[in-house]
């Protein structure tokens, strides 16, 4: 699973965890709105876009019809988890649904533009005499969260973040010790882990640990919610007034400061600026590599050239990608950031280091101690990926295109394959390889060394009374995709925790209590 | 073990068959004042427009790196309205805004640039009377929609285009330092370095236009370019007649038609039926309320035929047996024998075993 | 017509002499070429001025410019006869040329070859329903085609479909490999080129399990499979059809690419061939190694023939013979000589086809598409005790075949013809004269003998007819008058201030191209795509 729909799935299973109230609550600002929506799976979209202008219930044998067979698992899961959200509710005994009107109005609201005022933020209008601008923005953004980060792999040079950021770690079970003193913490599975990411799915792990602390903290989590959500709609490099902020808002803008969110010059500025970290909030970072990128470029540039006086020279010429792996298993990388070093030091064993590059190797050892530390192999390759070099990338790119050419110039002025055919699938069998496929599967299979057994939480179902009893419960899991082992013969079978409901109310319905 | 390997590595690649990927969609708005005209009790151009510029605020609120275009075809040409590539001068930006400003940035920056534009486009039909081609300029502004994908799917997109251009001047000017591209991460999704193969697009016609004089063989081009690319065009058919090459257009490529009858409901339309993207579309049954007629065009008279005559040297298409008895294409003589049986009068049922085409009966099955 | 050349044509581009002859004729008989170009070679015409090689055509040329060079491998008969040659051997810097033009001249000289191959004009109007048999036994295994004499079929193929397809818009096509001494279907009889092309990747995908070549050949399995293919797609009119009449408008073709030297079968051959012959099936056979006596056998029989079987039975002597005889296959076969005779006779012109575009029907609700399933005229009997003896073969298509395709997914891909398994019960088209409705496209009415077929099968290649123009580089210059480029935006880079620095900078262009038409300028990446694949300007068709 791509970290984006890691990060995606976590937000969505936030959101779903909180009551019902809360979720209404939530859907009354435009800017939630239409950042929730762009967290959910592409079908589902298409659910909720049809249901925006359709004011009636929609009958569920009528969406049954939209669907294709094969794809009938999939639409029965995303109702389910619509419904979790309350996003679409049941009417009619469960025979029809319709979107929660709260929604619909905000959300069509948002489309059409009537929304209220200050719903995407509030920009001053007036000019700022302590005016910052983009890169300002940027360098204060990479050094903020770099230094959590540096903190994280225990570089000694950076003055330890805030005390709130601490606990925060201490909480997401990112970093354990005793006290809150930043000496006594160290780095937890989870943690490295957690360094492996894009830096949009760590904020949004640390936000996420930030919500659950809200309670605690007396804060009302529609307000942090919204404001967070709204951050992710308003526009880098425009200065919005802290005025029309709740008092929950305010503070929080603080803390959002300690992660290099927002910038606020002073505590009791009036005014405050996102930065790109908060802007690409709910960003596709996977699909364009638009926000890790500028990210990773920001990271970069800041630590490639420490003195901050080079401006924006920096982001412009840094480019996104250091390392450089060959295919024996040699991997090079061009930096001398400490935080880059030691992330890679976590699965390469580093054998020399010059002063604008380090070498080493991956080898069986090294993967395995970073594999038990709780880092998945595709947490690796994919870090490995987004961090290539470009030169990997030009090559990876020429050889695909070689490819592609290849297969063109057999295929020059063929008619058919449109869009959704099944010949789609053999076309876009080439894939961008940017790592040497040997390299690949070979860390893949140092995985698998590890994991000979899975395990899955869930519920055994046995005892039957009769064979078809057994039959008819099993095929309700199977077609609901719950299923995870069944056996006919001792007519037992045994389902995942998520489908445990289903499968008893079900088992309820059908099969009469004896 | 076999088992177990084998699920490591296919978990790892195909976990998510449907992808978000980002998409591009193309509108082509046809504004020919004929067809609309025949649609006023209906609905009007403002209307539609008001439609279509919600669709595009949904199809831009499905995916931050989502990218839109808007086409109108009129009868003094196609031309992109969305990414304008005039647009961001000063002087457009001091213009009143048509949009209000607590619109979510993202969708103000296309609508604003697609009103402004499709009024001084509007403007120009009424003040040119006299240039009204008879021939639409669809075709055209589907080759526009072509190029403009290609470029969009399979090229290196860090070149700046004037989208990219057009929003930094509508945003911010501080913007221009950002040369890596990496600006307006926020914006339309240029930003990214490498090109992304993974893009999707299609394409959406709207047209009102009843009188299918379109331009045959670029209409057929077209569709074969958009097989080729994997576009799907879908089509939203307004006024009183189906549009057969349209018809063929969307059921080549996969895509949607659909001929409203009552354009008043149009964006309920547009929000469900044409909302289906291209990375869901395999899961979907595709609407559609027509059959599909695949008539051809005269080469001679430009007409669109269900039953013709074919050259069978370069296949072109006669609606009548030529009376020179050459071909208007390629010059060939045709067979005189064969004019003659062809001309014969269908009553007459043949003796002879040749020819049975043209001359047996009709039977109904 | 450049009759007065065609000894030279003959001379393939060999040895480093003929050459410069090829080079000579190459200026007087530009003219003559572009008169050939006329019927269907546009794609090449756009080369002919010499000079005017544009970079819009680089992918193109350099295409065209590597095969030519390995043209000149062994193209004296036996590869083994040759003497060695090095390609950098006969590029020769002589008489003050350069590189280029030699390389320019040699892919001139390519292109003559083409051009002859396909300057008859032979009839398109054709239905053509092509078997193609690939052997898939032991045999093919052999390396003397590298890589092997399997994938270099398959990789022929690929070209060979290609072109089928271009030149016989409106034919139809089905892929049987024999293995293992039975016949597999590989690719269902469909007009869809890329279906053909997908399911020949998967079987080279699967080289290494259930496509490898295995086993003995069985001629009369895969013949026989190839007749009821033929039967089924043509439903029940070929029996009605045989009557001379309509045989000018579609023919039943069977292709045996044969790798082995012997086949072993269940029964006794001769009766097949004798179906074969009396349902009208014509088949061709290419040898890889030698001539058998049955191959030239079935090639003489259903072919009519009486001695000389070297027209339709071919035996490659190198990897170049290969492809020739196979793209030979694309033209439809002669005419046998009785009607060629009779049409000398009466001098007849070119046959005009009374044609029907029929309207695709599917049973809908107002809303979506219901899959109902609908009966056809071209197949009244399906299921029958009658037409067993058709469907045996074909009642499990989709089990035969690799997975991709088996069912009918998708199905967006060219008329309703291509739909995975050839036909699909919930789509029908409707015959414009008699309202008679067929299952699958292009076939012939079965009750009124209209030819139906889908207007976009001709018009695929309607874009030979009305080439489009080369847009022209747009020179140097301090500033030009667009900003953009008019298909997909790109900025254009502005003009040079100064002039005189251009020399020094040789790579620089003002990344213009413009349309002589219409006068838009276009940038480099919008030519390639407008010139081949679109095929129109989005210039001229917005006036």
């Amino acid at each position: 699973m791509s970290s984006t729909n890691l990060f995606k799935t976590t937000v969505i299973q936030h959101l779903e965890e909180l009551p019902q109230t809360i979720q209404t609550k939530l859907y009354e600002a435009p800017a939630t709105c239409l950042s929730i929506f762009r967290l959910l799976p592409a079908v589902a979209k298409f659910f909720i876009t049809s249901m925006v202008f359709y004011e009636r219930p929609v009958s569920l044998s009528q969406l049954d019809k939209w669907c294709k067979p094969h794809a009938r698992n999939r639409q029965i899961e995303l109702l389910q988890r619509l419904k979790a959200l309350h996003l679409i509710l049941d009417v009619n005994n469960g025979s029809h649904i319709t979107l929660n009107p709260t929604f619909r109005k905000n959300f069509r609201d948002c489309l059409t533009g009537v929304q209220s005022v200050n719903a995407f933020g509030n920009i001053c209008t007036t000019p700022d005499k302590h005016h910052v601008d983009v890169s300002f923005l940027d360098k204060f953004a990479s050094q903020k969260w770099e230094t959590i980060l540096h903190f994280m792999v225990g570089t000694e040079l950076v003055a330890a973040p805030s005390s709130s950021v601490l606990s925060l770690l201490k909480l997401g079970g990112l970093m354990e010790g005793p006290g809150n003193s930043p000496k006594n913490l160290a780095i937890t599975n989870k943690g490295f882990q957690f360094l492996l990411q894009d830096s949009n799915t760590q904020i949004w792990t640390l936000l996420l640990q930030y919500l659950n602390l809200t309670k605690d903290l007396n804060m009302d989590p529609v307000d942090v919610l919204n404001f967070i959500f709204i951050l992710g709609s308003l526009e880098l490099g425009k200065s919005y007034t802290v005025s029309h902020l709740s008092a929950t808002q305010v503070s929080l803008l603080a803390d959002l400061k300690d992660y290099g969110l927002v910038y606020q010059r002073t505590d009791s500025s009036s005014r405050f600026y996102p930065t790109r970290l908060a802007t690409t909030l709910t960003s596709e970072s996977s699909a364009l590599k638009s926000a890790s990128t500028s990210m990773d470029q920001v990271i970069e540039s800041a630590s490639t050239d420490n003195d901050l006086s080079s401006g924006q020279g920096g982001v412009a010429s840094s480019t996104h990608g250091s390392i450089i792996i060959e295919t024996n298993f040699k991997v090079y990388a061009y930096t001398n950031s400490p935080l880059e070093i030691a992330v890679l030091n976590l699965f390469v064993h580093l054998k020399t280091r010059f002063a604008n590059m380090v070498c080493g190797q991956l080898t069986r050892e090294s993967v395995r101690s970073a594999l038990q530390n709780g880092i998945t192999a595709e947490q690796l390759i994919k870090f490995l990926e987004t961090h290539a070099h470009p030169q990997m990338r030009v090559l990876a790119k020429e050889k695909l295109d070689k490819k592609i050419e290849f297969d063109t110039n057999n295929n020059i002025n063929t008619a058919g394959g449109a869009p959704g055919t099944k010949s789609d699938s053999n076309i876009t069998q080439h894939k961008l390889e940017i790592l040497p496929p040997t390299v690949v599967d070979q860390i893949k299979l140092w995985q698998l060394e590890l994991d000979r057994i899975q395990t899955f939480e869930g519920y055994l179902f046995k005892d039957f009374v009769s064979q078809q009893e057994f039959e008819v419960l099993n095929k309700y899991a199977m077609d609901i995709g719950v299923l995870l082992w069944s056996d006919k013969i001792k007519k037992r079978f045994f389902v995942t925790k998520k489908g445990i409901d289903q499968v008893a109310d079900y088992a309820n319905r059908k099969i009469p209590s004896r | 073990m076999d088992a177990i390997s084998d699920n490591v590595f296919n978990d790892l690649d195909t976990v998510e068959t449907v992808s978000d990927d980002p998409s591009l969609l193309t509108v082509i708005l046809d504004i020919s004042p004929g067809s609309w005209f025949q649609l006023r009790d209906q609905i009007s151009i403002v209307e539609v427009t008001k439609s279509l510029l919600v669709f595009l605020n949904a199809h831009l609120s499905l995916n931050n790196s989502n990218q839109v275009a808007f086409i109108v075809s009129s009868p003094v040409g196609s031309k992109f309205l969305y990414p304008s590539p005039v647009h961001g001068t000063e002087e457009q930006r001091n213009k009143p805004t048509l949009i209000t400003m607590n619109m979510y940035r993202q969708f103000r920056v296309v609508d604003e640039a697609v009103l402004q534009d499709l009024n001084t486009e509007l403007e120009q039909i009424r003040n040119n009377k006299k240039s009204y081609s008879a021939v639409s300029t669809l075709a055209g502004a589907l080759s526009m929609a072509l190029t403009y994908t290609h470029r969009m799917l399979t090229l290196d997109q860090s070149i700046r285009t004037t989208t990219q251009s057009a929003i930094n001047n509508t945003t911010n000017s501080q913007h221009h330092h950002n040369s890596g591209g990496t600006g307006n991460s926020n914006g339309s999704g240029h930003s990214s370095q490498l090109s992304s193969t993974n893009v999707k697009s299609r394409i959406l016609v709207v047209s009102a236009d009843d009188t299918d004089d379109l331009k045959y063989i670029p209409i057929m081009n077209s569709i074969f370019a958009a097989q080729k690319i994997k576009t799907s065009i879908d089509v939203a058919k307004l006024g009183a007649k189906n549009s057969s090459y349209l018809q063929q257009a969307s059921d080549a490529t996969n895509g949607v038609y659909l001929k409203i009858e009552d354009p008043k409901g149009l964006i309920q339309v547009l929000s469900s039926a044409f909302f289906i993207e291209p990375s869901v579309r395999p899961l979907f049954i595709l609407p559609t309320n027509s059959n599909v007629n695949y008539r051809a065009s005269c080469f001679v008279t430009g007409k669109s035929v269900d039953l013709g005559y074919v050259c069978s040297i370069c296949l072109c298409i006669m609606s009548l047996i030529p009376t020179d008895g050459k071909c208007p294409t390629c010059d060939s003589n045709f067979d005189a024998r064969i004019i003659a049986q062809l001309k014969r009068a269908p009553a007459v049922v043949p003796k002879k075993r040749r020819k049975v085409v043209s001359t047996a009966p009709p039977i109904t099955p | 017509m450049a009759r007065d050349d065609s000894d030279e044509e003959y001379v393939a581009p060999g040895s480093p002499g003929e050459l410069s002859d090829d080079k000579k004729e190459l200026s007087d008989s530009d003219n003559n070429q572009e008169e050939e170009d006329e019927d269907l070679q546009d794609e090449d015409n756009d080369e002919d001025d010499d000079d005017e090689i544009v970079i819009a055509k680089r992918t193109r040329a350099k295409s065209k410019a590597t095969t030519a060079i390995s043209d000149l491998r062994g193209a004296n008969g036996y590869s083994w006869e040759d003497e060695y040659q090095r390609s950098w051997d006969v590029v020769k810097d002589n008489e003050g040329q350069s590189l280029e033009s030699i390389i320019q001249s040699m892919i001139e000289a390519r292109k003559k070859k083409i051009m002859k191959n396909s300057s008859g004009s032979f009839q398109r109007g054709i239905i053509r329903t092509l078997i193609v048999i690939v052997d898939g036994s032991q045999t093919m295994l052999e390396k003397d085609l590298r890589p092997t004499r399997f994938l270099m079929t398959l990789t022929y193929l690929v070209d060979f479909i290609v072109e089928f397809f271009d030149q016989n818009p409106i034919s139809q096509m089905g892929i049987v490999l024999m293995r293992n001494g039975v016949a597999t279907l590989i690719s269902e009889v469909s007009s869809s080129p890329q279906y053909h092309l997908d399911n020949i990747r998967h079987v080279k995908a699967r080289q290494h399990n259930k496509f490898e070549p295995k086993g003995d050949p069985s001629l009369q399995n895969s013949l026989e499979m190839a007749r009821s293919l033929l039967m089924y797609n043509f439903g029940n009119n070929s029996t009605t059809n045989n009557n001379g009449g309509e045989s000018s408008k579609n023919s039943k073709e069977i292709l045996i690419l044969f790798g082995a030297l012997f086949t072993s079968d269940p029964g006794d051959i001769h009766h097949t061939i004798n179906n074969l012959i009396k349902d009208d099936i014509k088949v061709k056979i290419i040898g890889l190694s030698a001539q058998v006596a049955i191959c030239q056998e079935i090639v003489r029989r259903t072919n009519k023939l009486t001695s000389d079987t070297s027209s339709c039975y071919g035996v490659i002597m190198n990897e170049q013979h290969y492809k020739e005889l196979l793209l030979d296959c694309v033209i439809p076969l002669p005419i046998t000589i009785e009607e060629s005779l009779k049409q000398v006779k009466q001098n007849r012109g070119v046959a005009l086809i009374k044609m029907g575009f029929p309207s695709k029907i599917q049973l809908t609700t107002n809303r979506t598409s219901l899959d109902w399933p609908q009966l056809c005229a071209c197949h009244p009997t399906q299921g029958s005790e009658g037409s067993k003896n058709n469907l045996l073969i074909n009642d499990n298509p989709g089990k035969s075949l690799v997975d991709g395709g088996g069912g009918n997914g998708g199905g967006g891909s060219i008329g309703g013809g291509s739909n995975g398994n050839g036909i699909n019960p919930y789509i029908g088209y409707q015959c414009p004269q008699c309202s008679a409705k067929v299952c699958h496209l292009p076939t012939i009415c079965p009750i009124c003998g209209l030819m139906l077929i889908l207007s976009t099968h001709l018009a695929r290649s309607y874009h030979h007819l009305v080439p489009l123009a080369a847009y022209k580089e747009v020179p140097i210059a301090k500033s030009y008058k667009s900003k953009y480029c008019y298909g997909c935006l790109l900025l254009f880079p502005n003009g040079i201030d100064d002039l005189e620095s251009i020399d020094k900078l040789l790579n620089r262009t003002s990344s213009r191209y413009r349309c002589p038409k219409c006068s838009n300028d276009f940038c480099i990446d919008c030519d390639v795509f407008v010139h081949e694949t679109l095929h129109n300007c989005p210039g001229c068709d917005s006036m």
